[in-house]
């Protein structure tokens, strides 16, 4: 990667073939590898090879690697697994450095289904501090800490946002990938401004600049990616590029499921990495070191803030839509943003089954209507955790339809356990067998067709064993 | 769709497909193709997921087309 300030896309599954379009729009790909593949988040129960990487590296672009699977607020440190499943991504793609979330995504009694915020006070601090340092001496590479969305009101005490992450990044002694988009979304819901933040932040720790759009949603501004950086976060993004004299990378944000639903193709995507490819030329001159300075840690010397076990547990259970806990504090209990949170989560949890099962998602609606798909799905939710991996959820959705066996719903389950057993055998190449008490090379092109299958004849005894197989997943051992 | 079809005593039918091919049942294509990945955690958003819009607004036409926005 050169000196200079270059301009990246995030990869994301469904955005290859757009990308592929516009191969010189863009010079650096940001890879997530924790959303590429079970593996690459260290939770299959083999190692990563580089079939697990080979979408991303069909592209000859430089990488850089942006973890989102073991945020540096959570208390519990990475598995060996995890650990060794991120060294293996930026390994192969020989990462200038590994980001991950100023955030936590959970607390002592599971996932929360969620990056949430930490209580900015000097235990965050420390811990946050420690726990870089720690992924950075396995790792072997630099790292960075991504400035992160906060939907809740500032609490009592608490350090301010730039006062915060500056006191991260010094006792870290680390990068910052400072996401625009997200501190914009801190400032039009109600929290520091984005230029207060910038003036407070160690300029020359910023490595990347991230930058997004998002759209209202009850209320509030959320960082969804769903669109174009918009002209007036462009405008903060060319007063704030100029001051950072190690931004290496502007790195531009969209969900894929969200490219044709805003009416954008590839060139509309180029046409807008070309804009930031302007700004990019405006980034200050490298600094002396050409990289960001690590110049030894400086401890946090501000006042405790709320303790960080008790608030991740809190948090964790209020954004579930639980009781709040006895331990609460007045102020979080009665934060609006706790809604804003709790439909947050109830969607992506709920995004993330339809994304996987697409076909159970479309025979509940056809067998009837949305609302049909909704309360099963609500009914799922209520009834089990949220899990980490798609497939956990899909796992836990199978086991509420085994729970409440429902006759119209029969087709569905077996439909989802099909759609269980060919991702799973997609990815680790092992045959798995699905039963179906109809016709499956009829039923299931109607439901990809959107026609409603035809009722089972209740005197046909026939079951149909469907045998599901791939080639193996390259293992890296 | 190439697969095997093999009747077995007791009314049990035998049907072997390779998981590349069964991304074709459904008629989604590349875009079915891509869950794959989606096996993967969450991706770096905090935001609203749209596949749970898209999911409940999918219809089909009286020409049986499907209408479901976000998809091609």
């Amino acid at each position: 990667m050169r000196s200079r300030a270059q301009v990246g896309i995030v990869y994301a599954p469904g955005m290859a073939t757009i990308l592929a379009a516009i191969p010189d729009a863009f010079d650096v790909l940001e890879i997530e590898p924790q959303t590429l593949s079970p593996a690459l988040a260290g939770r299959s129960g083999r190692a990563p090879g580089a079939g697990d990487l080979a979408e991303v590296l069909a592209f000859p672009h430089p990488k850089v690697v942006h973890s989102v699977g073991m945020p540096f607020g959570n208390r519990a440190r990475p598995t060996p697994a995890e650990v060794g499943a991120l060294r293996f991504a930026a390994d192969a793609v020989d990462s200038p450095w590994v980001s991950d979330h100023l955030s936590f995504n959970g607390g002592r009694a599971g996932f929360a289904g969620f990056l949430l915020p930490l209580p900015q006070g000097r235990g965050a601090v420390r811990h946050a501090a420690a726990r870089i340092g720690w992924l950075r001496d396995r790792l072997g590479r630099d790292v960075a800490f991504e400035t992160g969305v906060n939907y809740l009101r500032p609490q009592p005490g608490e350090m301010p946002d730039g006062e915060f992450l500056a006191a991260v990044a010094e006792a870290a002694d680390c990068g910052i990938l400072l996401d625009l988009h997200n501190l914009w979304t801190n400032e039009r819901n109600g929290r520091e401004p984005v230029a207060r933040v910038v003036d407070r932040l160690p300029l020359d720790r910023v490595v990347e600049v991230h930058l997004a759009d998002g759209h209202e949603r009850a209320g509030y501004w959320v960082d969804a990616h769903s669109g174009l950086t918009s002209g007036e976060l462009l405008d903060i993004a060319a007063t704030v590029v100029p001051r950072l004299p190690n931004l290496r990378l502007i790195t531009f944000e969209m969900g894929p499921d969200y490219v044709p639903a805003a009416g954008l193709g590839p060139d509309d995507l180029a046409r807008h990495l070309a804009d930031l490819r302007a700004l990019a030329a405006a980034a200050a001159p490298p600094g002396p070191a050409g990289r960001p300075a690590r110049r030894g840690r400086r401890e946090c010397a501000h006042r405790r803030g709320p303790g960080l076990d008790a608030w991740r547990d809190e948090l964790t259970l209020l954004v579930n839509g639980h009781p709040a806990p006895a331990a609460a504090t007045d102020t979080l209990r009665a934060d609006p943003g706790l809604g804003l949170y709790r439909e947050l989560v109830a969607v992506a949890r709920s995004g993330a089954l339809v994304g996987a099962a697409p076909l159970t998602a479309r025979l509940l609606v056809l067998l009837g209507g949305p609302g049909r798909l909704e309360s099963v799905v609500e009914g799922f939710r209520a009834h089990s955790p949220p899990s980490l991996l798609p497939d956990d959820e899909l796992r836990g959705l199978d086991d509420y339809l085994a729970a409440h066996p429902d006759s119209d719903l029969g087709v569905a389950h077996e439909v989802l356990r099909y759609e269980r057993a060919l991702l799973r055998t997609a990815a680790d190449g092992r045959p798995r067998t699905v039963t179906f008490t109809t016709d499956p090379t009829a039923l299931l092109p109607a439901i990809g067709a959107g026609r409603a299958p035809a009722p089972a004849e209740d005197d046909d005894p026939t079951i149909y064993e469907l045998t599901i197989v791939s080639r193996p997943v390259e293992s890296g051992h | 769709m190439e697969k095997s079809l093999q009747s077995r005593p007791g009314g049990v039918v035998s049907v072997t497909i390779p998981a590349e091919v069964a991304f074709d049942l459904d008629r989604f294509g590349q875009v079915q193709k891509d869950i794959l990945g989606k096996l993967g955690c969450m991706a770096c958003c905090s935001g609203f997921d749209i596949r749970w819009d898209f999911a409940r607004q999918f219809v089909v036409d009286s020409e049986l087309n499907i209408r479901q926005p976000g998809l091609p």
